[in-house]
């Protein structure tokens, strides 16, 4: 039951950067802007298809994405299953959640020297950072969205005799089903901006790796090439999600206040 | 032969299902206690149709409560086939006064969410169906609770209770917040159920008439802290006739004996 795209959404929605990149190249070739950090589209375009051909923006994407997928699958591993555990015992969430609160304060890229220092330059510390720009949103959601469970659908399910992982499986994931998707969505949005700092700071691979290559090189549409990507590709994960997200949870079509 | 058959089906009619003995319920709170029910007792025979009416605040959902094993009783005991209500079980289910569907489930999963051997595929589509039809929402099966209007998704937790196959229904007052002619409607559908089904109900309502409408005993009980004041046997023909002298009787026989005083 995926809607229909709307076109003349997408066409008001590409209108605006399109003008953009029309105005752009028009005073990128009456020679007002600085070639050295601001090519022409066309310019950033061919060096695009450049890097397709000889494959260097492939290797790098693939590089990204692929770390991308594992610190993601991991934090989900670890962040659903604690925040259903803490979501459930109310107290513990006393003991913890200033803890969490401190170190939600804290961006990322900050513990990025630190894992460096622990983990070596290559996979470890990306990784790292992945898990822990992902954990808080996807964790604190979770925690959230089982700690506000009906409790009087709880009963139901007690009445109707569920076993205590049936009640987990049956009750508790799918009403915080909303609010762990939610934290699904942020956490991957942040893993993506975490990981490229990563990739800038240890600069070994992948498409942050490649915007410093771009400045070193004093190839400014390397550069561009990169920066597009990484919106490009944010954007098109966050639509991946938000579809998956209705065709899970259907029942959620008619939830006041929800756009869309 | 036919004799023996007569006896048996009047013995299993006899038989005592559920037996409440002097039960007492204390709630503590951060600000104090209540008592909620005192010394409390009555049965209740295989396949009847009981109602407990009382004021509001009596006890009648504490004491459902307790029947169904959601609550633990202060003092005293019930027993259920003869053997002690420590929990929730299977032979029990209750509907409670909210319908209480769960909003991610269609219809037909709500149904078949307390089915036991949820497996057994066959078994599941046979008792979903057989409770969608008793029910009578067959055409709605894939709809979402909040497609539902408030008599339909009563109906569901009916429907849902129903499909756990229990030997008794427990509901709590699963009418009062329809309108009149809903409400009318939900009643006779229950009375049809429970003579297809020969299920045992206990059904709390305020509602004086719809203990007479509905049940062959009704439970009158008395005000804080609730304890059984009255048990009195309903013995009109179905369907009951409300405009009938003997019905007009008895209810103003209960009106007399329930005080809405506290
Ligand atoms: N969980 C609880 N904690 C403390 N007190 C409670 C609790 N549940 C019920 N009570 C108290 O027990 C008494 C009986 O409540 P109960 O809900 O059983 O009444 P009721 O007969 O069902 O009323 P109504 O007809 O309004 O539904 C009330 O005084 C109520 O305040
Ligand atoms: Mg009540």
């Amino acid at each position: 039951m995926v809607k229909k795209i709307d076109y003349s959404i997408v066409l008001k929605g590409a209108a605006f950067p399109l003008l953009l990149i029309f105005v752009w190249e028009i005073t990128a070739r009456l020679g007002y802007l600085n070639a050295l950090f601001l090519p022409a589209p066309s310019k950033i375009g061919y060096t695009f298809v450049q890097m397709v051909a000889d494959g260097s923006w492939a290797v790098n994407l693939l590089a990204s994405l692929k770390r991308l997928a594992y610190g993601f699958l991991i934090t989900v591993c670890l962040a659903v299953p604690l925040g259903i555990v803490v979501g459930r015992a109310r107290s513990f969430q006393h003991w913890i959640s200033p803890t969490l609160s401190f170190l939600q304060q804290i961006p990322p890229i900050a513990w990025i020297p630190i894992f460096i220092l622990a983990l070596g330059i290559y996979e470890a510390p990306k990784i790292a950072v992945i898990i822990y720009a992902a954990f808080f949103p996807v964790f604190l959601n979770t925690v959230q969205g089982v700690s506000s469970v009906d409790p009087k659908l709880v009963e139901v399910g007690r009445a109707y005799m569920l076993s205590p992982l049936s009640m987990i499986r049956r009750v508790y994931i799918p009403s915080a089903g909303i609010s762990i998707f939610v934290g699904l969505r942020l956490g991957l949005s942040n893993c993506w901006r975490a990981l490229v700092m990563a990739e800038m700071i240890t600069r070994t691979t992948g498409i942050g790796a490649q915007i410093w290559e771009g400045r070193d090189l004093m190839q400014p549409d390397r550069i561009f090439v990169a920066v597009f990507t990484i919106g490009v590709v944010g954007l098109i994960i966050d639509i991946i999600l938000k579809r998956m997200e209705h065709r899970f949870m259907p029942w959620k079509k008619k939830h006041p206040g929800d756009k869309r | 032969m036919s004799t023996i058959a007569n006896n048996s089906q009047k013995n299993s009619n006899q038989e005592m299902l559920i037996q409440v003995n002097n039960i007492s319920k204390i709630f503590t709170s951060n600000w104090g206690k209540v008592q909620a029910l005192q010394n409390l007792s009555f049965s209740c025979n295989r396949g009847e149709f009981v109602t407990i009416v009382g004021p509001s605040g009596c006890g009648k959902t504490t004491l459902l409560r307790i029947i169904a094993g959601l609550e633990r009783q202060t003092t005293g005991e019930v027993l259920f086939n003869g053997s002690k209500v420590l929990g929730p079980g299977h032979d029990r289910a209750v509907v409670f006064q909210e319908p209480r569907l769960f909003p991610w489930l269609t219809v037909e999963q709500n149904i078949a969410f307390g089915i036991r051997d949820s497996r057994n595929k066959q078994k599941v589509k046979y008792l979903t169906d057989k409770s969608l039809d008793l029910v009578g929402l067959k055409d709605f099966r894939q709809a979402y609770p909040h497609e539902l209007s408030g008599g339909m998704a009563q109906r569901v937790a009916i429907g849902r209770a129903l499909a756990f196959e229990p030997a008794a229904l427990l509901l709590d007052e699963p009418f009062s917040s329809l309108d009149v002619s809903t409400r009318a409607r939900l009643q006779g559908e229950l009375l049809e159920l429970w003579h297809k089904t020969a299920k045992t109900i206990i059904l709390v309502t305020h509602n004086i008439t719809e203990a007479l409408v509905l049940s062959q005993k009704t439970i009158i009980m008395s005000p804080a802290p609730g304890s059984v004041k009255e048990v009195l046997a309903i013995d009109l023909p179905y369907p009951r006739e409300q405009n009938s002298p003997a019905f007009q009787e008895k209810k103003e026989y209960i009106h007399k004996n329930i005080s809405y005083k506290h």
